[in-house]
């Protein structure tokens, strides 16, 4: 059974398609990343996903019940974007707060507040009124009442904004863990170097549609590219390959070979091979997530710029 | 468990703003301001000396008044204990500088010197004593002496004889007054002297203990001081919902195992709750005071609390349904405020439209009277807008409004009538026509606010449910 299943999910508001049939699966135990421009329609995914929104049509299903329902809620963590906490509580009647709602007893909250806060690193202020605050401390305290309950589904809407590079360390460090404990966690983040770091698979809205969704493997590799280097003070021989019909470009040291459909490797290595020289690096081409989204952006804007430019 | 939880947070969020610390500053202020009066049982010399100070005092103003001293010596009672069951003899004193000071007095009638006109004064003042007699002064100071310098052009014309000229009173006359028992049934209608800020007796302040208490109650605690708290009460529970509602705000709450309508409905009871646990301390305090201060425990006060804070519960719907609205504090203030107003003046004009259809229906009851002189009266009553500038067209919609809307006009004025019944004899209630058959029954009254709470109520959980946040 899927943790989170969404089929031909839409939301509009007033004429804004803020959704236009998303359909993601996500299994338990993974670490789901969602990425997106601003707008792309991430949060209201998310939103719908807990309650928070109504979806216009399709369906949400989340645990295997429909997505937010209170007694599913109950089996939820979520740490939202531009969250704000009264300033009247400390940290810990803050979570002894939301324990209640949760039907924490008063020995569980008693008991877990502080060990979670020391988890997020923030027990030491535990007591101070969260007014006296850093960002990054907000972060954490509320990454901390995201987990503290021992939720199945973690989501987390961008959780390292605001933390410096060793909180953002620390708070991979705590998805792995959660993943290790079983937990499923849903990750909106714009730091798509922390999404690679983290993700099993990943999926990217573009104006309220999924555009791509895989592992990260998946959707970095990068089909028919080759990286070939040679052993140091050999020329690798670009008019013999440009003749069997390859694009050639050099990169650094190393030269990159562009296959056309139907094309193979191996006439270039036996090419390679004939002349004698010693191939030291053969990999297929990987782009990074970052290239990946750039280069999808890149292309849905692409005939927009066009048509301003002609207007 | 979660109520106690919103309860609690709806204590830390008043407390943090200091509003919960200002309303019970204010509250324990009032407790101390309604323990600083105090009632002693006045005397004759207290009573009939400080008005006859006070008058002789501004009769001394006046030149021609013969600037005539008066006061009260000798008092003598039957019953120190109970001196509302006893005699009382006592001297009348007036002192004028000269002789002819005091026949300048006797003659300007200002103030009350001639036996007749002492008898008729104290008569008139001590009205809660029987048998009032004076006896005693001069024969001069019955009738005043002609003077025939006022008219000296009489007398030299010879038409008439000259007058024996009056002879001149005495400097000082002493008239004897004696009572014979009161009007007084018991020490809380006996007269007694208020002081404030614990011992400042200000002049002529006098009261029975009984009207001093009504009074107190009812003017100082259920009108100024419950429309204080409740006003507090509204700014101060404003922002219970707009701050729930704020953006980053309601996703940290609405992502928790708690339905809509209920987080929408503890944030209110909250708010209630708050408002009932202040109200009760503020009125105990005030309740305790007035009863330890005076010996009268009236239970009757004590309905200030459920009354008052149900007047809040009507307003705070309000304020609730503003909230989810508008989300914004202000604008919720604002909205209270003027629904507030509303209530106010649709009860205010509905009690006006019942008076008026009671006293026609008082004209139709009147024997005697053709039915064209009926017709012309109710012609007449008719013709008037009420209060001067609301015709008679505009009624049924008053009326409407006042049927569908929270009664809090028509429960306050029976809170009146219900803390008069606790302290007032059925004498006095009549006097201040509290003894009429009330204008509608507490279960109408409640019933009817309760349904429009919670028409209200199911508006603004309705909205707050389908909306998008």
């Amino acid at each position: 059974m899927a943790v989170i299943e969404t089929r031909d999910l839409r939301k509009t508001y007033g004429t804004l398609e803020a959704l236009k049939g998303v359909s993601i699966r996500v299994e338990p135990g993974e670490v789901y990343g969602l990425l997106g421009q601003n707008g792309a329609g991430k949060s209201t995914l998310l939103k719908i996903l807990l309650g928070i929104v109504r979806k216009s049509a399709g369906d949400a299903e989340l645990l295997g019940a429909p997505a937010g329902t209170v007694n599913v809620r109950a089996k939820v963590g979520y740490l939202p974007e531009d969250h704000q906490f009264p300033g009247y509580h400390s940290a810990f009647s803050l979570m002894d707060f939301y324990g209640q709602l949760y039907g924490l007893t008063r020995n569980e909250r008693r008991t877990r507040i502080p060990e979670v806060l020391e988890i997020v690193g923030i027990r030491d202020r535990m007591d101070n009124r969260i007014r006296t605050y850093s960002k990054g401390m907000k972060q954490r305290l509320g990454i901390a009442q995201a987990i503290f309950h021992n939720p199945e589904v973690v989501f987390l809407d961008e959780p390292t904004d605001g933390v410096d590079p060793v909180g953002r360390r620390e708070i991979r460090d705590l998805m792995s863990r959660l993943k290790g404990e079983g937990k499923t966690v849903f990750l909106n983040s714009h730091l798509l170097g922390e999404v690679e770091l983290i993700c099993d698979r990943v999926a990217i809205l573009s104006k309220g549609e999924l555009a791509k969704q895989g592992t990260v493997a998946e959707l970095t590799k990068q089909e028919n590219r080759f990286v070939i280097g040679l052993a140091p003070g050999q020329a690798f021989p670009t008019d013999d390959v440009t003749k069997l019909g390859y694009a050639v470009h050099a990169a650094g040291d190393f030269v990159e070979v562009a296959l056309a459909d139907g094309q193979s490797i191996d006439p270039v290595l036996a090419v390679l091979s004939a002349r004698g020289l010693n191939l030291r690096h053969l990999v297929a081409k990987k782009q990074s997530l970052e290239e990946v989204f750039v280069g999808m952006v890149d292309a849905d804007e692409r005939p927009r710029r066009k048509r301003k430019r002609e207007a | 468990m979660q109520f106690l939880a919103f309860l609690k947070d709806s204590y830390r969020e008043a407390r943090s703003g200091w509003m919960l610390q200002i309303m019970l500053v204010m509250g324990a202020l009032l407790v101390l301001l309604v323990a600083s009066v105090g009632f002693r049982p006045t005397t004759i010399q207290d009573e009939l000396g400080n008005r006859l100070d006070v008058m002789s005092r501004l009769i001394a103003t006046n030149p021609a008044s013969g600037k005539p001293q008066l006061s009260v010596e000798n008092v003598t009672g039957t019953n120190d204990a109970e001196p509302w069951k006893a005699d009382y003899t006592f001297e009348y004193v007036v002192k004028c500088e000269t002789r002819e000071d005091m026949r300048r007095a006797l003659r300007s009638r200002g103030a009350p010197v001639s036996r007749t006109a002492v008898e008729q004064f104290l008569r008139g003042t001590l009205s809660f004593f029987d048998n009032v007699t004076v006896t005693g002064g001069p024969p001069e100071m019955e009738k005043p002496g002609e003077d025939d310098d006022d008219d000296p052009a009489e007398a030299k014309d010879g038409k008439e004889p000259p007058k024996k000229k009056a002879a001149l009173p005495p400097r000082e006359v002493r008239y004897k007054v004696e009572t014979k028992g009161t009007k007084v049934e018991d020490r809380l209608a006996w007269r007694h002297r208020v002081s404030i800020f614990f011992g400042y007796e200000p002049p002529l302040l006098f009261t029975s203990l009984r009207e001093g208490v009504y009074l107190l109650q009812k003017y100082l605690v259920n009108y100024v001081a419950a429309w204080v708290l409740l006003a507090v009460a509204v700014v101060v529970t404003s922002g219970f919902v707009p701050n729930m509602l704020a953006k980053g705000s309601l996703d940290l709450l609405a992502s928790k195992p708690i339905g809509r309508t209920r987080l929408l409905l503890y944030k209110y009871v909250g708010g209630l709750t708050f408002v009932f646990l202040l109200t009760t301390l503020t009125v105990l305090g005030v309740w305790v005071a007035i009863g330890a201060r005076t010996g009268l425990w009236s239970p009757n006060f004590l309905a200030v609390i459920p009354i008052l804070t149900f007047c809040f519960a009507a307003l705070y719907a309000f304020s609730v349904l503003a909230s989810v609205l508008t989300r914004n504090t202000l604008a919720t203030i604002m909205l209270t405020g003027l629904a507030w107003a509303l209530l106010w003046c649709v009860g205010k004009v509905n009690d006006g439209i019942a008076s008026r259809t009671a006293m026609l229906e008082r004209v139709d009851a009147v024997p005697g009277m053709g039915e064209a002189q009926r017709a012309v009266m109710r012609e007449e009553a008719e013709k008037q807008p009420l209060f001067g500038f609301i015709p008679q067209g505009a009624f049924p919609v008053f009326k409407g409004l006042h049927f569908v809307l929270p009664r809090t006009y028509d429960v306050d004025d029976r809170l009146s009538q219900v803390i008069a019944a606790g302290l007032l004899t059925p004498n006095q209630m009549k006097e201040r026509g509290y003894s009429d058959d009330p204008r509608y029954s507490w279960g109408l009254m409640l019933g009817a606010s309760a349904a429009g709470v919670a028409v209200l109520l199911g508006f603004a959980c309705w909205r707050f449910g389908a909306r998008d946040y």
